[in-house]
């Protein structure tokens, strides 16, 4: 079919929208989903390494001598968490993913040696059991929470919020809510589940502080205690973060993926993840922090260049959510046992579907028809084989760049390749020298 | 990010050998935990022997002397006469006496490039600084004050450098003895703060605390009693907040409609306290007074009558 | 509190027990007196802590049965995230007493502050005084009784579980539950969004009024009759879906 010039250079006004709004003269409400934000803005792809050569003495290292060894939570904690990689599987709540799938990613996850989060439904049996690092999650709706499982993990998060839907809590349809799901999280089965939105029992960072002393009390001062915080007001809830006594801080940008969200915050709240982590390292470089708060960065880290990217601009670690799924298998049709056409409506490889639970391959959903469809020690390997390739390739371009640590790769090892990236991740744009950053003022 | 404190004396009179001040510190010190990048009070029904006090501050790029001598120059202007400057580092208090607008008087001090104004009163002071209570104490030596009142705050900073400018508590400019410390977050203090500007009003921070103190200052200069503007508060300010305001002869508390910030009362027939926590107050009152906690969207007013019999106390 | 309340509180909170110690909280720091209180729970004794002064975080992460007693009020989040305790208060609390109890009993004298019971999962709570705003917050389970009033949102977002306030409530009651029951003996300020109420039945006041006379409550104080605050479930599923969010499994 040929589209008309006038129709293809349509703004604002396109065949999407169109069709969105013939659905919501329907339905009436805002739209949900799951996966992330589809918006285009600046992210990884728009900022690049730059080696030195003739400039800078080159230095014979081979991925093999690179290391990529990672300690967290040395700031308060006895034990500091301590990973073989600087990437590890993100909360994600058993509710909005399957058993299996839970148990595959914490298999994979100790097969390299890294570490795994619980999410907003509790822990499983099978994660604690499987997982080397496990980090639990202590989010707003406390589904699950119990002081045994706490004090069983390696290390605690506090969920102020997530970056795919900051200002709104977690959301899990009916058709998720089995009776399994129900009896974990002390709900009536077949409810259009809503979490909330803050915490039931602080309310600002003076109760924060004292909440976290509160979490230490409870786990002996023993294990690190991290904030998740999605990407806004970054400098001022890090800051507070941080002087509320976390150890850590996970920055989570807007690129960051949910089983569920209304379209209204997914595409329109939160700031991207390239200055969320940015913002966040010039936080606490301003208290006088860095490196002695950890800093996770996550929002759509996609593979293992955009982690080491992220590093360079101040991380200390970076954790994945929808990488992971998608080594599970997310979108991709499993000939003779997967029909997404028929299935969700849409081919492998469009699919945002979670947060219907009829995912065709097993990860976003209770029922156990469709979970049987994923293997779970098949899928751990495929998790494990993610993470290694993440760590090949952040060995690879630390190497290249002449040294031997994944975490000495600094903001000065990267340019910008628009004004956009430059501007928001503060780095030079290419060709510019310098001249850019200047002009787009430093410090605050 | 704050925790707040205050007392009232009812008849005026402590029977305690505590001063004011020496109570207000130890609330703030045991509330610690919540805020130790600055802390602040204000204390009042002192008695000056001037007609007011200023407390000045001059920002950390000007030469003190410098400031302070165009300072002098903008009282003198007004016919206004400095009986004596008392100096705390950059800190300056000021005795005067003067008798015309007090708007003329404050907009004269603030347009001296370098001074801001942390109070003006007639009977009370704002004495705020960067650290703890008892730092604070050691450089401005104000638990050795005492008055009928006063109210405390501490507070927990997101900036990074040394900033007393957004500390609490917040004067109303430009109204004698009128302070208020709030803990909580103000999300239409943006819209407030230009619809009082239009109005002429000045603002000095970029605090929201600092609105709450020019809103109640503009209802009691129309005339509006403490407890009516505080009510009007609680439905035109939007946010959470929790705050206290003293003037000179009382003070009253609000808490908004979330309850969202804690607050808790301890009461004698002798003395009211109150402050974020119970903590701060077991310092002062013994155990066996009973805890108040007031409900959400609930307003308090409490008063100082001063009976002739009290003696008049010089500085 | 009401006189006729006040002179219901039994003068001992708990049976007195002939063997066990004091700490003296005023001597140690918060973390050197948990580690005190834990390693005498784990020798089984019965463990009085003395001049609490309201402090926070006191008796947290408990998890072994064992009798506690604060000589005083304490702060936040006393006996938060405790399994199998048995404590009492003599004084007020601050916020979040008994914050995710999973088992147990928690006894105070005077009043509690907001979010009491945050989350609790099981075991009982009794506060003889007031409680604040959000009592019973998030509850997934277990017993919160309030013999004076609630404040503002008591019940917020509650999923199962028991609230018996022999007093009033206040505005926003029952607010945004899923299941659970809030009974009031007193006046009800006003609902919260999805919540109704609805007269007790007849078993239920016979069932009440059997626990709360084995909790000690005498019979003239009780209410004459109590209400049930539950969840309307008007919004339990979106009024509304697509195509393929349409078929319900199930499972």
């Amino acid at each position: 079919m040929i589209v008309s010039d006038e129709v293809s250079r349509r703004e604002g006004w396109t065949n999407e929208v169109f069709q969105d709004l013939q659905v919501k003269a329907d339905l009436g409400r805002y739209r949900i989903r799951g996966f992330s934000t589809f918006q285009r803005i600046a992210h990884f792809d728009d900022i690049i390494f730059i080696p030195r050569y003739i400039s800078g003495k080159g230095v014979e290292l081979r991925p093999a001598d690179v290391s990529t060894e990672t300690v967290l939570g040395t700031r308060y904690a006895r034990n500091a968490i301590s990973i073989s990689t600087p990437v590890y599987i993100t909360g994600m709540s058993y509710g909005a993913l399957s058993r299996s799938a839970k148990t595959a990613l914490a298999k994979g996850a100790a097969k390299v040696g890294t570490a795994t989060c619980t999410g907003d439904g509790g822990m499983l049996t099978e994660e604690r059991k499987y997982s080397t690092t496990m980090i639990y999650q202590v989010n707003a709706s406390r589904y699950g929470v119990t002081p045994q499982d706490m004090i069983s993990g390696d290390a605690v998060e506090v969920v102020v919020g997530q970056g795919a839907k900051p200002a709104t809590g977690g959301l899990l349809m009916g058709q998720k809510v089995s009776a399994i799901i129900a009896k974990k999280r002390e709900l009536p089965p077949g409810i259009d589940q809503r979490s909330p939105t803050r915490h039931p029992d602080w309310l600002g960072p003076d109760d924060l502080g004292i909440f976290i002393e509160m979490l230490r009390e409870v786990t002996d001062w023993r294990v690190p205690v991290q904030v998740k915080i999605p990407a806004c007001r970054v400098k001022d809830d890090v800051k507070l973060a941080a002087k509320a006594g976390a150890d850590g801080i996970v920055i989570d940008g807007m690129q960051a993926g949910t089983g569920a969200s209304s379209e209204v915050v997914l595409d329109h709240s939160g700031i991207p993840t390239l200055p969320g982590i940015v913002l966040a390292r010039e936080a606490l470089e301003e208290l006088g922090l860095l490196k002695k708060v950890y800093l996770v960065a996550s929002g759509g880290i996609r593979n293992g260049i955009d982690a080491a990217k992220a590093i360079a601009l101040g991380a200390d670690a970076v954790a994945i959510g929808q990488a992971a799924i998608i080594a599970l298998n997310c979108n991709r049709e499993l000939p003779g046992i997967t029909d997404f056409v028929r299935e969700v409506g849409v081919p492998a490889g469009y699919c945002t579907k979670c947060h219907t639970g009829k995912c065709p391959v097993g990860i976003t959903t209770q029922d156990p028809r469709l979970e049987k469809r994923l293997a779970i020690d098949e899928a751990a390997v495929r998790v494990a084989s993610l993470l290694s390739s993440m760590t090949l390739e952040m060995k690879l371009i630390t190497c290249a760049l002449g040294k031997r640590n994944v975490h000495d790769l600094t903001v000065d090892d990267l340019s910008a390749l628009n004004v956009e990236a430059s501007m928001m991740a503060k780095v030079p744009m290419v060709g510019s020298g310098g001249t850019l950053l200047k002009s787009a003022g430093k410090g605050k | 990010m704050c925790g707040i404190a205050a007392i009232l004396y009812k008849t005026g009179e402590s029977t305690r050998s505590q001063a004011v001040g020496l109570q207000l510190r130890e609330m703030l010190y045991s509330m610690r935990h919540r805020g130790v990048d600055s802390t602040g009070v204000n204390i009042a029904g002192q008695h000056f022997g001037t007609d007011y006090v200023v407390r000045v501050v001059v920002s950390e790029d000007q030469g003190a002397s410098h400031v302070i001598e165009g300072v002098r120059n903008a009282v003198a202007a007004l016919g206004g006469s400095i009986v004596f400057i008392n100096d705390f580092g950059r800190f300056r208090r000021i005795g005067l006496n003067y008798s015309g607008d007090l708007g003329k008087l404050s907009d004269s001090i603030l347009s001296v490039k370098g001074a801001e104004i942390h109070s003006i009163g007639r009977s009370s002071e704002v004495i705020k600084d960067v650290g703890d209570a008892y730092e604070l104490d050691k450089k401005h030596h104000f638990s050795k004050v005492n008055g009928t009142h006063g109210l405390g705050h501490v507070r927990l900073a997101t900036e990074s450098q040394v900033d007393i400018t957004h500390s609490h508590p917040f004067w109303a400019y430009p109204f004698p003895d009128i302070t208020v410390v709030h803990n909580g977050q103000l999300t239409n203090y943006h819209k407030l703060k230009r619809e009082f500007q239009q109005r002429g009003f000045r603002f000095q921070t970029h605090n929201d605390s600092e609105v709450i103190a020019v809103y109640i200052a503009d209802k009691l200069s129309r005339r509006r009693k403490l407890g009516d503007a505080l009510e009007e508060s609680l439905d035109d300010l939007d946010g959470t907040f929790t705050y206290v305001v003293s003037t000179d002869s009382g003070m009253g508390m609000a808490k908004d409609r979330w309850s969202a910030k804690p607050f808790v009362i301890l009461e004698t027939d002798e003395m009211v306290g109150v402050a974020s926590e119970e903590v701060a107050l077991r310092r002062i009152f013994p155990d066996d007074v009973r805890r108040i906690e007031p409900q959400e969207h609930e307003v308090l007013t409490w008063n100082v009558s001063l009976a002739p019999r009290i003696k008049v106390r010089l500085n | 509190m009401t006189e006729r309340l006040a002179g219901n509180v039994p003068k001992a909170l708990s049976a007195p027990v002939s063997q066990g110690y004091s700490i003296d909280a005023r001597k140690l720091t918060t973390r050197l007196l948990n580690a005190s209180i834990k390693s005498g729970v784990s020798k089984g004794r019965y463990i009085t802590i003395l001049n609490p002064d309201a402090r926070h975080n006191l008796a947290v992460g408990i998890v072994k049965r064992c009798s506690l007693s604060f000589a005083g009020s304490v702060g936040y989040y006393c006996c938060a995230f405790c399994d199998g305790i048995s404590a009492t208060i003599e004084g007020n609390s601050g916020w979040g007493l008994g914050d995710n109890l999973m088992s147990g009993s928690i006894v105070i004298r005077e009043d509690a502050g907001a979010s009491v019971g945050a989350s609790m999962r099981g075991g009982q709570i009794l506060v003889w005084g007031n409680a604040g705003a959000r009592a019973g917050i998030s509850m997934k389970g277990g017993t919160l009784v309030i013999a004076g009033n609630s404040g503002f949102l008591t019940g917020f977002m509650m999923q199962r579980g028991r609230i018996i306030v022999m007093g009033g409530v206040g505005d926003a009651a029952g607010d945004s539950m899923y299941e659970g029951i809030v009974y009031v003996g007193g006046e009800i300020g006003s609902l919260g969004v999805d919540a109704k109420t609805e007269s007790a039945t007849r078993s239920e006041e016979v069932e009440l009024r059997a626990f709360l006379k084995a909790l000690k409550f005498r019979d003239d104080i009780l209410p004459r009759r109590f209400r049930r605050i539950v969840s309307a479930k008007r919004l339990y599923q979106y009024d509304s879906l697509e195509p393929l969010e349409r078929e319900r499994l199930v499972i």
